[in-house]
Order: C-alpha cells, then structure tokens, then sequence
C-alpha cells in the first residue's frame, strides 16, 4: 500500500510539472504586451521597463518558468495586470462561490444518479427502465447554459423562487448564498447527472451478470439482497472513477454557467482575464484547476485501491 | 440483424439536420447576412415559417446555416481526433508494456487533467475566436478519448489466437494492426465517433454562446442564443429554438451512437447467431 | 423415496426445448454422475433443480426433493431450500466468489442469510473451511480470492456449498477447470464429504472418466434427454444404446497411424532454451523480478514423428511453442529449425515449413475474414506464393484434404461449428506444404467424439505429407495415443524424456508417476470406491 501511494505521489507531482510546463508556453506564445496594453501607446522606455521587472516579466524563459513555478509552490500566484492586487487574493474570493458551486453539483448529481442508476439495472427491460434511459437520453443532449436559461425564466421570472442572478456572499447566512447556487448547481448537474445514472446503470448490469452472482443467489440469497450485497458495491468502483471524472467537466462548466448566472467565481476571474489580457491571472487559474484535476484523481485512484483488496495487495 | 428502434429514430433525427446543412449552402429561404431592421422580431407566420430575430434576419434560415456551421466543426473535431488519437492508441496496444506505451497513456492522461473548455477557451485566446480555432480547441480533446478507445480495443484483441496466426504467417506489428486489429475495432470507433459528434457539437455551441466560437457573420446556434438572451422573457421563441435544434441533433447521434452499439456489440450478436 | 426426484422434467427457454422428460433419482451418501456433450442440457438440468434459471425459462414436470416439489414452490421458499437443503459450487472458480469480500464473509453468508448470528456464522465458517482442506492457520477468514489459486477458490466454493449441510450437493464440472493434480485432490474431497456426512450429490462432467472416477451411478444425455442410466460399473462396462457406446469408444480412442520415424533426420533441436519474462511494470520506472517461463530445455525432433509435450498449466509448453517459431525472442541457448539458428533473421520462406494450430477454434480466426483468407494467411512467408486463381485452388485443395468442401472457402468462420473450425484451423497449417506443425492444445477444447475424429484426421495427414507433430496437451491420454515419444514439463524445465510407451508404462520422475496415478481413466472407479 505505501509502495502504491508512493508511486502514485511521484506520478501526480510529473503530471504537476508536465502541466505547468505546458501551460507557462501556452502562455508564453499569445500574442500581445500586457505592458504596453496597461500603459498604454505614450509610456516612456523607462517606466515600461520599471513595470517589466515589477511583474517578474524580465529574464530568459527558463528563469522567468522557474520564477513563475517557485512562486506558485510558496503561494504567491504574482500580480493582476488589470487588478493591480495579488493573484492569491484575488482567486481567494472567487474559490468561495466555485467550490461550494461544484460541490453543490456534484451532490445533486450523485445523489439523484445513483438511485436511478440502481433502479433501472435492476428494472432491466421494464417500464421504469426505459423511462430512466429516455429522461437520460435527453438529461445528456440538453446543453448546461441553455437549461440555465430555461430554468431562469421558469423559476427566477415567472415562479419566483431563486435569484435570476448575482451572489450576495457568504456573510448573509448560508441560505442566501445557497438559494443563489442553487438554480446554477441544478443547470450543471443535470448532464453530469445523466451521464452517472447510464454509467450506473450499466456497470451495474455488468456485475449483475457475473458469476459471484449467481453463487450468492445459490446460497439463498433472494435477488433484492443479490443485488445490494454484492451488485451495488462491487458496481460502485468504476462508477466512482467516473464521479472523479466529473469534477473536471463540473470545474469546466462553472466557467459558462458563472457567465449565465453573473457570478463571481474562478470562471467568470479565467474570462475576464482572457478578454483583459490579463494573463498572469488566466496562467493561475487554470493552474489551479488543473492542479485540482490531478489532487482529485489522485484522491480517486486511492479511493479505488481501498475499495479493491486485489489493488490493494498487488500494488 | 434486426435494426434497433433508436437507431432508426437517431439516424432519421440526424438525417433531417445534416440535410438542412447541406441546403443551406446552395438555398436558404432569406439570405442570413442581411439586416433588415424594419423587419425585426416578426411572429412566425407570413414570409418567414419561425418568425425574425432582433436584426430582422430570418431565424429559418439562420438555423439552417447555423447547423452547418454545428456539423461542420464537430466532424472536423472527430476527424482531428480519430485521425491523431486511433494510430496512437493502436501503437501504444502494438507496444504494450514498453516505454512508447507509457509516454502515450500519460500524455493521454494529462490531456484528460485539463478541463475541456477551459482549454479551448485558452486556445481560443491565444489563436484569437473564430470557427477553425474551435475546430482545433475540440479536435485536440478528442485525440486523447480515440486514442484511450482505440488502445483499449486494441489490446483486448492482441492476445486472440488469430493474432498468433498473423504473427505466424510472418506479419509484423504495423501490418497486423492495419489489417486484423483496425477492422475488429471499427465498431468501438463508429460509436465513439457518433458521442464525440455529439458533444463536439455541445461545445461548439458553448463557445459560440460565450464569444470564443463562430465570429459574425458566420451564423451559430450557440451565438443565437447569446443573442436572445436578453429578448427572452419578451419573445421566448428566439432562445428556444435554437436550444431545440442543439437538442434534437445531439439526441439523434447519441440514439444513432446507442442504436449502433446494439447493434454492433459481439457480446449481444453472438447470442442471436 | 429418493432423496431427489425429477420427473418428466420439461423446459423451454424462449423458443427452443431444452429438456425433454428428463428422469433421475439421487439417493442421500451416493454419487450421480450426469454425462453428455456441450449443448446436451445437463448443466440446465442442475439450475432447474435451483429453479436459477433465465426469467423467459418455462419449466413442466416435478422435481421432488425429500417429497417437496420445487418446480410449485415459491420463490421466499426456494431462498430457504437454496443453500440449506442443496448446495452448488459451479465451474469456473476463478469467477465464483466476490473478489472484494474475505472468503471468510463469504463462507459465512450461507450461515447468516439463513438465520445464524454473526460470531457463529464465523465459527462454523472456519470450521468448515478447515473440513475443505483450508486450514484456518494457514488460510485465515481474512483472505481475499485473489490471494487463491483455483483449487483453493474452488475449495471455498465447497465450503460455502456444504456450510450448512445441505441434503445434496450439485456439482456442474467442478474439476473442469483445474489441473490433473489438482482435480484428483478435489474429486476425493467431493467423494469423501459425501460419504462422510451422507449427502446426495449430482455431479455434472463432459469427462466420462472423471465419472467412473467419482459416480456411483451414471445418466447419460443428450439433446435434452437421458439416454441411459444406471450402475457406473455396469453402465461403462456393458453399454446398452449407440450413443452411450460412441462416446465411450471416443473417450479411448487411438488413431490408427505407423509406428516410428521411417526417417530419423532432425528437422528441431532445441539446446539449453531459456526464455524470462520481464516483471510486471511498476509505476513510470520500476519492474517486478523476473519470471522464468523456459528454463534450459533441451530436447529434438525428427523428420515424420510426434513429440508429445505434457504439463500442467503454467508449465511454460505454449511459450516454448512460440519461442520454437520464432513468435518470442529466445533469452538463452539456441533453437535450430531444419538446420538454422531460429532469430529475427530466420528466413521467410524456411519458417512457411513450421505452422501452428491452436486450442481455441473460436478464437483461432478473424470473424470478419472468409475462409479462403485465412487459410491463405502463411502464404505471406512464401516469397513465391501463389496468386489468383493457382491460390484459391490451393486452398480448395488444402480444404478437401481436411474434410471440408470446396466451395466452404468462401464462407465465414462463424458459420462452423467448432470441430469444422479445427479443421479450417489444420488447413491454414498445412497450405505452405510444411514439414513441422506445433498442436497447442488443439483437440483441448472439442467434444470427445469430435476429437476422435480430429486425432484421425491428423494422423492421417501425416501419414500423406510425412509431417512431424509437436503435441502439446495435458491430458495424458490423448498425449500417449498419439505421440512417438514424449516429454513432461515441471515449472519450465524437462523433468522426463522418452519413448510415449516407456515414459506411460514405466515412469521414473516423481511427477510423472503423480501426473499418471491422478489422471482419471475409465475404470478407475472400482479403486477410488475401495472403503
């Protein structure tokens, strides 16, 4: 088990370079001077190369990675072009409407799709079945931010039970801030909540097929305690890969959804960032969602090993 | 082999779309470029079937060509993708357990650490929005999922006796991976090209919907929505036709996609031989 | 009154009639050997006594066990007579028990579903673990199945299925699986439980020796019927249908082929052959030890004759085949074929001379090539191979010679059954015309009447085109019918060597003589069944 975590550590901080490497020249290559955009056309030489050494912008790209790279590992994600303030601060506040936002999501999701999920493999080829794979069907085909759209007029305009958009923070109470996620966290789930409820459905039915099964059923089990006791939970280990999965569509869609929804989180910061060339900002931002991709799917392949004794022992 | 009914229905649903694509290159009933004000926001009925937008422009005509901007970008997203992705991933099956194969899945692995659309809203800033740079934005996501299908296909098909065979009679990797492995698998392709079809479309229209997709005067289903946005309470029609077409073309790819692996699928086949 | 009793059993699964009128008894601390070929219905006929059956399934008749009628019974009823009254264990241990729970949890379900307390349950667990041969010292609750080989798993299996004593036991080819050792350990254990604690048991094989092996009666069957029934002793000695003397005649069956090489010039010598496989990767950089799968084998084969290759799984035989054409790179020693050093280099044309035919006839060829591609297929080694029209009628030649028909070239291959597969399997190894064929297990997989006719086939070729034969094969008796001389393999290296009668009649290695005493044959019965 340590010689698998350990393994599995060296290969997330790999990914973390490989990434930030990637990354930093992506960067690098966009055309464009933040100075001369900040400044101006009528900055003098001086003052231009003031600012250049102010926002690390001076020195070969080696150093200018590395200086970029350190500073990230300390914290200290650098300077807003636009803003003028530390990144860190900046991504600071929007983490407190993205996360909960994802978060949100993802329960609503998981908690809706699995019992669907559950239902329909075990209704195979029944009404209920097919009721679950058509409303899937059509969860999958709806695009997140024109749902959005639907729901703002069905529940914010014409039934007026959420915000239609803006977030009033945390400091009012959690209600508020809930109540203001809410409509948001319903548009991102409810593709992501299609797509758990098939892979659940047929992971389980793939189980249900094996030959543990029909041992259990030969012990006298009844189908109902087939199912939950060794259907679901052996089910629920590739089902689990793809909630990890998840996360990153969720991290995605937030970017649009914030955009719908005008809310201040690290997607609406990544697009202001691009159309303000503020790039130090974007650099940071998709660091950090990237590097939450990676701790994520890290925490996932662990999570696997636990539930799997053959991982477990050959790792 | 009976034809599934969803693949009849999916296949019939793309049918209608793909048709009114190709239309609209030689024939749309009102030419989409043009504004005319005076005409602005008509009920459907009289010289246009669905009504006109806020610029006056047709919105039959301008969901026409906005599905063949869709169609366009998301098969060439596939394209890009299967063309890159499938010799990758039947090299990486080729080489399994050797260092090629562990650079591919890696690299394939840290692809799939970036997400998506924040990576193609990147790329479109970098290469500035327009539709080919959505092309290329989608395109690049879909190498490492052909190439994951691919190498997955591949390697269940590698240790098969009939693989022996081949490499009995003499046949080298590249040649058996041509002629034996990429038929076996063209069916795992098939419907994997039907979902990132579909999504591909979903993305463009994202795109669109947030400024980094088709530029005007290029029509878009993403960038009509954006557009309706703010007539919506007053004249729904507008976000919500454009929203159905993007629902009904991916519902039938997705069905078609379905359809095909029920069809396609040897584990199911098998027992109606 | 027996202690089961099926009656006029009949069952259709959607369209099709699976059973028709099947009759047997099993009476309590007896054996009841069920016999037939694949598709006969015998392992159907096991699950219908479950009532585990497909749910478009329609089953008519009675099955009566100790009075009580289980084809009427509820289905809360039958969950209390499952696991209580009778027992299963199944066939493929490897996918019997849930890999993520302990085999202690496992064992213990049986107890707890039907009512015991956990900590007793646990107990009776151990000790019945402990009745298998899975001693809890060496074997604690707390294993994984994957931490088991398959005779263990399959000894869980057991477990689970006898926790609770049940008045019968089902066993539907329990053995098949397993190795020659290791099926000869579990059938005494089967055979000794049922003496022991006076179960009844329906034991279900395509193997009629293993039958005469275990069965203290026998029912044969086939298409859905039973053709005879009754004493295993009297039934195999003096059958009384056609069927039940056909398959008795394939099981021993002997091709007809010359004694000895005419020729003895050597076409393969293999000379200290060792090939390693590298450990499993770890993480980016890292590797496992070394596996050694041929470990300095040495041994050569002449012109016209049959080398028999025997071993259990693992043995490394199928990669000494491979490493013998040229398939996997030798890691030490040397291979010559028909006088040259085998290696990357090895010419096209002299490796056409040298072809292989596979266990697995459905996995032997490309669903989505017809017949006369495939059986081409080699050609590709022959710099001046035949095109056109001179190949094809190659083909149909090659064809007719195997017992098919010209015009089946240009069908696909999932329109044969499996003998018929074999035999496109042989056409594909003999259309370059060449001297050696390696059979990999090729008859493993067949029916026994089927096999019969394959072992004909094959000594009949070789007879016609002089063909040497690399036999690879576990079952010994098929090995000893067929081969000249043989040799056995141990955990990648030669144990024993030497003409097939000398090494049979009188082995001298250990293994070979445990090998001989744990193969069934017919007739065994009477030994076994000695108090």
């Amino acid at each position: 088990m340590l010689r698998f975590v350990a393994s599995r550590l060296l290969s997330l901080v790999l990914s973390l370079v490989a990434a930030s490497i990637a990354i930093f020249l992506v960067i690098e290559v966009i055309p464009g001077d933040p100075v001369s955009y900040m400044m101006g056309m009528g900055a003098s030489p001086e003052a231009a190369a003031a600012l250049r050494a102010e926002l690390g912008l001076g020195g070969g790209i080696v150093e200018r990675y590395l200086g970029w790279a350190s500073g990230m590992v300390r914290g200290d994600f650098g300077i807003s072009y636009t803003y003028r303030v530390p990144v860190a601060e900046l991504v600071a506040q929007r983490l407190w409407v993205s996360v909960p936002l994802t978060l949100y999501a993802l329960a609503l999701s998981t908690f809706v799709a699995l019992p669907v999920g559950i239902l329909a493999a075990s209704r195979r080829g029944r009404p209920a079945d097919w009721a679950v794979i058509g409303a899937t069907q059509i969860g999958i085909a709806v695009p997140n931010f024109w749902f959005a759209m639907l729901l703002v007029v069905a529940f914010a305009i014409l039934v007026p039970l959420f915000p239609a958009g803006g977030f009033p923070g945390w400091e009012g109470g959690l209600w508020p801030g809930l109540r203001a996620l809410t409509l948001p966290a319903i548009a991102l789930a409810l593709p992501q909540a299609s797509i758990l409820a098939r892979v659940m459905r047929s992971a389980l039915i793939e189980t249900l097929s094996q030959d543990y099964i029909r041992t259990a059923r030969a012990k006298g089990l009844s189908e109902g305690q087939a199912v939950r006791r060794h259907g679901v939970r052996n089910a629920l280990i590739p089902v689990l890969t793809i909630v990890g999965l998840q996360f990153s569509f969720l991290l995605a869609g937030a970017v649009i959804i914030e955009n719908v929804f005008y809310l201040p989180g690290l997607g609406r910061l990544i697009f202001q960032g691009i159309t303000q060339r503020d790039l130090i900002v974007v650099e940071s931002v998709v660091m950090l969602l990237v590097f939450s991709v990676i701790l994520v799917t890290f925490a996932v392949d662990l999570a696997y090993a636990l539930a799997d004794p053959r991982l477990r022992r050959r790792a | 082999m009976r034809v599934p009914v969803q693949l009849g229905v999916g296949a019939a649903l793309t049918a209608v779309f793909a048709l009114a694509a190709l239309v609209s290159f030689v024939w749309t009933p009102h030419d989409v470029t043009q504004i005319a004000v005076s005409q602005k926001l008509q009920a459907p009925g009289g010289g246009y079937l669905f009504g006109t937008d806020h610029l006056g422009r047709d919105v039959l005509s301008l969901l026409m060509a906005g599905a063949r901007t869709s169609i366009a970008v998301a098969l060439v997203a596939v394209g890009i993708g299967a063309g890159i992705g499938v010799p990758l991933g039947l090299l990486a099956a080729a080489g399994r357990g050797r260092l090629l194969d562990e650079v591919v899945m890696r690299g394939n692995d840290l692809i799939f650490a970036f997400p998506s659309l924040v990576i193609a809203i990147l790329i479109t800033a970098v290469l500035g929005p327009s539709a080919i740079n959505a092309i290329i934005a989608i395109g690049i996501f879909n190498i490492p999922v052909f190439a994951r299908v691919a190498r997955g296909g591949a390697l269940s098909i590698w240790p098969r006796d009939f693989i022996m065979a081949a490499r009995a009679a003499g046949k080298g990797a590249a040649r058996i991976s041509a002629e034996h492995i990429l038929p076996n698998i063209a069916n795992l392709l098939i419907v994997q090209a039907t979902i990132q079809f579909s999504l591909g479309i979903l993305a463009e229209a994202a795109l669109s919907y947030i400024g980094l997709g088709a530029q005007p005067p290029v029509p878009s289903w993403g960038r009509m929505l954006a557009e309706a946005q703010t007539y919506f309470y007053a004249d729904p029609r507008l976000a919500v036709l454009p929203g159905l077409a993007i629902v009904l073309t991916v519902l039938g790819l997705n069905l078609m996609g379905d359809g095909l692996r029920d069809m396609l699928d040897p584990r199911l086949r098998r027992d109606a031989l | 009154m027996s202690l089961l009793e099926i009656d006029a059993l009949h069952l259709d699964i959607g369209a099709s009639r699976i059973l028709s009128g099947v009759s047997l008894r099993v009476e309590p601390g007896r054996v009841l050997g069920l016999v037939g070929e694949s598709g006969s219905g015998k392992s159907l006929t096991a699950l219908s006594v479950m009532r585990l059956l497909p749910g478009d399934a329609r089953l008519a008749g009675s099955v009566r066990l100790g009075g009580e009628d289980l084809v009427t019974a509820s289905e809360r009823r039958l969950n209390r007579v499952r696991g209580a009254k009778v027992g299963m264990i199944f066939q493929e241990p490897m996918t019997a028990l849930n890999p993520v729970q302990t085999i202690g949890r496992q064992v213990a379900e049986t107890l707890r579903i039907h009512g015991a307390g956990r900590g007793e349950a646990l107990e009776r667990a151990a000790e019945r673990l402990a009745r298998v041969g899975l001693d809890p010292e060496r074997f604690p609750l707390s294993r994984y199945p994957h931490e088991l080989s398959g005779g263990q798993r399959q000894r869980v299996c057991i477990a689970l299925a006898i926790a609770l004593r049940p008045d019968l036991l089902i066993a539907d080819e329990p053995t098949t699986a397993l190795d020659v050792t290791t099926q000869a350990r579990i059938l005494d254990l089967l055979y000794g439980l049922v003496r022991e604690e006076g179960m009844g048991c329906l034991f279900i094989s395509h193997d009629l020796a293993v039958i005469s092996r275990i069965a203290d009666d026998v029912a044969v069957m086939k298409d859905g019927r039973i053709v005879e029934a009754g004493p295993v002793a009297d039934v195999l000695s003096a059958p009384r249908q056609p069927y039940t003397k056909a398959l008795l005649e394939a099981a021993g069956h002997a091709p007809a082929r010359r004694s000895g090489p005419a020729a003895t010039r050597e076409i393969l010598r293999v000379d200290r052959a060792e090939r390693h496989y590298p450990g499993p990767r770890r993480g980016l950089f890292g590797r496992g030890a070394p596996v050694s799968a041929v470990d300095g084998v040495s041994f050569s084969l002449a012109e016209g004759e049959t080398l028999g290759l025997v071993g259990e799984s693992g043995c490394g035989k199928s990669t000494l085949a491979r490493t013998i054409l040229g398939l996997e790179p030798l890691d030490a020693g040397r291979i010559e074929l028909f006088g040259q050093a085998m290696g990357p280099s090895f010419p096209g044309a002299l490796r056409a001379g040298a072809q292989i035919v596979f266990q697995d006839p459905f996995a032997s060829f490309d669903p989505r090539w017809r017949v006369h591609r495939l059986v081409s297929e080699p050609f590709h080694l022959v710099p001046d191979a035949p095109t056109g029209e001179a190949r094809m009628e190659r083909v149909r030649e090659v064809l007719t010679r195997v017992g098919l028909s010209p015009q089946d070239a240009g069908r696909y291959p999932h329109e044969f059954s499996g003998g018929q597969r074999q035999r496109i399997a042989i056409a594909r190894a003999i259309v370059t015309r060449p001297r050696l064929v390696v059979l990999d297990e090729a008859v493993s997989a067949l029916d026994v009447r089927v096999r019969a006719q394959i072992l004909d086939l094959l000594a009949r070729l070789q007879g016609e085109l002089g063909l040497a034969y690399l036999f690879i094969g576990h079952d010994l008796s098929v090995v000893r019918a067929i081969s000249d001389r043989v040799v056995v393999m141990k955990s990648g290296r030669i144990v024993e060597e030497g003409p097939a009668e000398r090494v049979f009649g009188d082995p001298q290695h250990p293994y070979t003589q445990e090998l001989l005493a744990a193969a069934p044959a017919l007739g065994d019965g009477a030994r076994l069944r000695r108090p």
